[in-house]
This record gives structure tokens, sequence and C-alpha cells, in this order.
């Protein structure tokens, strides 16, 4: 609670904050990290089976197996949240589930599944990104200022 | 109480998992396969660079095969050292160069190109392939290397 806002509350409600906080539940917060990182760290490990599987058995190398792994873990998310499966892994184990790129492709099918009701322009079209888009927007803008951030260094800073 | 004890275990977790990597999967080095002059290209330049490679501490298991004066090689590196790769290829690139001032060196530590590469090397060392085959062969290993 900020001081500002203490100082405008009266001694009674003051006393009922503190009460409250006492009682409030704490939140997990270690275990929580432990779970996301097993749960995130198994969803890397598919995803790295996935990509021996593609250099093993098909005409890639390390680098453009990249691609079609990322496409397999996609459909393999979209797939598990259609079936309702994802929301329940990702209610267990939180970030781990919303880090990897499997947690976008979960954030584009809930919400185009979610609209399906207000039609397929404005429905699914119009909200389909709703979650993603700030994802999308903020990748994009990371990207260009690390990449300013690079060109200064590399091309004035000669290393 | 409650909470020492989850913190406790947690912290064992943490520590186990993290330090697994470092037990478990210290690799060995793995002889590499000498194929000699015998064989549809004189493959001792190729055992000679793999010498080399392998002498290096991070690489744990070479292929390679030369066709005349263009060699190719494939290693593989140890776990940690995975985070140098770059400076790894380019150590192992000179090293060749070095003995071999006149050759095509290609160095790569790709998964693909080692697994190509350890066919191809078999597949010449028990002679069930002719020229026009290893041609094509290497022709798609270089390919792989260049991305």
């Amino acid at each position: 609670m900020a001081d500002q806002k203490k100082k405008n509350l009266t001694p009674v409600q003051q006393e009922y904050h503190s009460l409250a906080k006492k009682h409030e539940i704490q939140r997990p917060v270690l275990k929580n990290c432990i779970k996301a990182f097993l749960v995130g760290g198994f969803i890397c490990f598919i995803g790295q089976f996935v990509q021996t599987f593609y250099v093993h058995f098909f005409e890639f190398n390390e680098r453009t197996a990249g691609n079609p792994t990322v496409a397999t873990m996609i459909f393999i998310a979209v797939l598990l949240t259609g079936f309702g499966v994802y929301d329940r892994i990702a209610q267990f184990a939180g970030a781990g589930t919303a880090v990897p790129v499997t947690g976008f492709a979960n954030s584009v099918a809930s919400a185009a599944i979610e609209h399906r009701t207000e039609g397929y322009v404005l429905g699914v079209g119009g909200n389909m990104f709703k979650l993603a888009g700030s994802v999308i927007v903020f990748g994009t803008f990371a990207a260009f200022v690390i990449a300013i951030i690079k060109t200064l260094i590399v091309g004035w800073g000669g290393l | 109480m409650k909470m020492k004890k989850t913190f406790f275990f947690s912290i064992l977790i943490l520590v186990s998992v993290i330090t697994a990597c470092n037990i478990g999967g210290q690799a060995e080095e793995v002889k590499p396969l000498f194929i000699g002059a015998n064989k549809v290209f004189d493959q001792t330049i190729a055992d000679e660079s793999k010498q080399l490679v392998l002498s290096m501490e991070e690489v744990v298991e070479v292929k390679g095969v030369n066709k005349e004066e263009n060699i190719y090689i494939a290693a593989k590196v140890k776990q940690f050292d995975r985070f140098f790769l770059d400076r790894i290829r380019n150590e192992a690139h000179d090293k060749i160069k070095k003995r071999f001032p006149e050759a095509n060196v290609h160095v790569s530590t790709d998964k693909k190109v080692f697994l190509e590469l350890e066919k191809l090397e078999r597949k010449i060392y028990q002679n069930k392939i002719n020229k026009e085959n290893v041609e094509k062969q290497i022709k798609k290993i270089e390919d792989f290397m260049t991305g």
C-alpha cells in the first residue's frame, strides 16, 4: 500500500488493512518459479527433440531446422489449446508455458476461439491478436532498439 | 517451519538439476576413423586433419573427408564450450590451414554436417561408394555447411 494512500484512510481502515494483510495467503513465488522452470524446460526439451528429429530424418541442418521446429511446436500448442489441455498446463506452470513460443500460439488460438461467436471477420479477425498484438509490437520495438544500439557500437565503437 | 522445508527442498532440486548436466554428460574423446590412402580419394589429408582438430581441448569427436585439396571437417564440441563455437571453428580452421596451406578447409560444428560426414566416411572406408557419388555427397554437405 502506497504511503500517500495510507494517509487518507481512517485509523480503523488502517487497522483493518493490517489485519487483512496478516490473513492474506502469501503468493508461493519460489514454488511458482520452480514449476515454471521445470515445465518451461520440458517444453524446450520437446522442441529440442523435434529439432533433432528434423536434422536426422530430413534435409535440414541445425540452423534451418529451427523454422519447421517452431512451426511444429506452434501446431501442437494450438491443438492443445483447442482441446482445452493447454489451459490446464498453463494454470499449473504459469510463465513456464507463456514464455516459449507455445504461449504465443496459445494466446492467438484462445482469443480466436473465444470470439468466434462474433463472426469471422470482426470477431475472430479483430480479436485474434488482442493479446498477441502487444507481443508483436514490443518484440519489434525491442528488436529495433537493440539493432540501433548494435549499429552504434559496431559502426562507431569499432568492435 | 513448512516454508523452510519447501525452500530447502526447492534449493536441493535446483542444484541437482543444474549440476546434473555437468556430472552425467562429461563426454569422452572418440577415436576418429582413419581411412588411409587406397580408397576412391586419398584420405590421408583428412586423417591428419582429424587428428589435428581432435587434439583441441574442446572437441570430443570429429568426422571428415577430403576430395583432393578440399577438406571437410565436422567437430562435436563439449557441452559448455558450445558457447564459443565461432572461436573453436576459426581455431580448427587455422590449425588445418597451417598444416596444409594449399588446401581449401571447411570446418563445421553443425549436427547435420557431422551426421552426413559420418555416413560418407563409413561408405568410403567400406568401399561402398564410387567417385561420382562421393562428389555428389560432398556437394550436398557443402550446401549444409553454408546453410
